[in-house]
């Protein structure tokens, strides 16, 4: 009865509509993070051993062959800032990653289109991405702790933090 | 049910029994398939079959065809949600507006957002169009890509990375024009094309969506039975213990 019961309880959250909630635009966030300028975008194509590395952080292949990203100039030249998608549970979430000097200085989820999970949006999660960098075998230096109920979300916004910093230590080196 | 005799009450809990094995036994069978769903891939195949296609109602539709500018003999194709290359089916989410076939690159072009495919059909990248409207249509101005909206008109640089807006004659462009897709093509493509996925069958089919009322009925009969038979059980239980 009991699993019945939750699993009506599971369905019913399952069934509710997906809402695509945009919390920033991408192109509002890249500009944000340069203080209105823009840098034009910048691509970096992906070789077999970046595929495989982004392979393992996803646990699947990576859909592209090349990924866009905007570095800024002078004083701001360790600057890049990503705009990554990956899926939490069914649909893509979107993710801006801005990391300066290979670590990362803001995560900020900007779409979300799942139906459970939204909690990765709020501040108190996203800052713990703050000034965390590639340890061992492309993990971040400390865990990210999980949320509750939004175990997939968090899952996928660290593997885009991963991503994001094994991309930009390319880019840098 | 509290003054029934002890017979009574096990005749009920037996009729109940025998009467829901087949409502419980469906509904646990298609609540395991639910919780191992993704191991099967569920939720990324869509459903094909006819018989299911006209239980979600899924009528006919109409292809939306481009003629790829600089390969006469390809067409860029939407039916429904998915996107074809002449009959090759490549992932895309929009509206499509027009197709180019530059520097061996497939430039698959929607409202909002750009799909760059190998010759073989591999994705390169799609990028969200950040331009001042939606997409109407798309072309080539010698070896450049040219994208046009209701009020401007953008051109992309070498590496597709980055888009300008320029002033220039439509007549100048060599545009992705509506065609009519060759039978040969239009034979091969399946006439209804659903974005339902064999996950949303799943959950529809647990929870008693898919069949009408009567389907509708079987997880309320699946919770009553059990219901009734824990409390019969546990009656059954006190007045054999209690003379």
């Amino acid at each position: 009865m009991r699993y019945t019961i939750m699993l009506s309880a599971l369905l019913c959250f399952a069934m509710t509509a997906h809402a695509e909630q945009v919390f920033m635009t991408p192109q509002a966030y890249i500009q944000a993070q340069f203080d209105g300028a823009t840098p034009k975008p910048k691509v970096i194509w992906l070789n077999q051993g970046l595929k495989a590395k982004m392979a393992e952080i996803l646990n699947h292949d990576y859909a592209g062959l090349r990924v866009r990203y905007w570095q800024g100039e002078g004083e701001q030249a360790f600057k890049t800032v990503w705009i990554l998608n990956e899926i939490g549970k069914e649909k893509h979430i979107t993710v801006g990653i801005a990391i300066n000097k290979q670590r990362i200085e803001e995560v900020k989820v900007l779409v979300f289109r799942e139906s459970r999970g939204w909690e990765v949006k709020h501040d108190f999660f996203t800052r713990q991405f703050k000034q965390l960098f590639l340890g061992d075998e492309n993990r971040l230096n400390k865990s990210i702790d999980s949320i509750t109920g939004a175990t997939l979300s968090v899952r996928a916004v660290e593997k885009l933090a991963r991503i994001a910093l094994v991309l930009d230590k390319e880019v840098q080196d | 049910m509290l003054q029934m005799s002890r017979s009574k009450l096990r005749k009920a809990h037996r009729s109940v029994a025998v009467f829901s094995v087949a409502v419980l036994m469906f509904t646990a069978i298609s609540g395991f398939l639910l919780q191992h769903a993704e191991d099967f891939g569920w939720q990324h195949q869509t459903i094909e079959q006819g018989w299911l296609l006209d239980i979600y109602d899924v009528k006919e539709a109409q292809p939306t065809v481009y003629q790829v500018v600089n390969q006469s003999e390809a067409y860029a194709v939407q039916l429904g949600h998915q996107w074809y290359i002449n009959t090759q089916a490549i992932a895309a989410e929009d509206k499509l507006k027009g197709a180019v076939l530059l520097h061996s690159l497939w430039v698959m072009v929607g409202e909002r957002n750009l799909y760059l495919y190998t010759e073989s059909l591999e994705l390169v990248e799609v990028i969200a169009l950040d331009l001042d409207g939606t997409v109407q249509a798309v072309g080539l101005l010698g070896d450049a890509l040219i994208l046009k909206t209701h009020t401007s008109t953008y051109q992309a640089d070498a590496s597709l990375i980055s888009f300008a807006k320029i002033n220039v004659s439509s007549d100048a462009v060599a545009f992705s024009r509506a065609a009519t897709l060759p039978d040969k093509y239009a034979t091969q493509l399946p006439r209804r094309v659903s974005d339902i996925h064999y996950l949303k069958v799943l959950q529809d089919l647990h929870g008693g969506r898919l069949f009408g009322l009567p389907h509708w009925v079987i997880p309320d009969l699946t919770a009553l039975a059990m219901l009734f038979l824990s409390i019969s059980g546990l009656m059954m239980r006190s007045k054999r213990i209690i003379p």
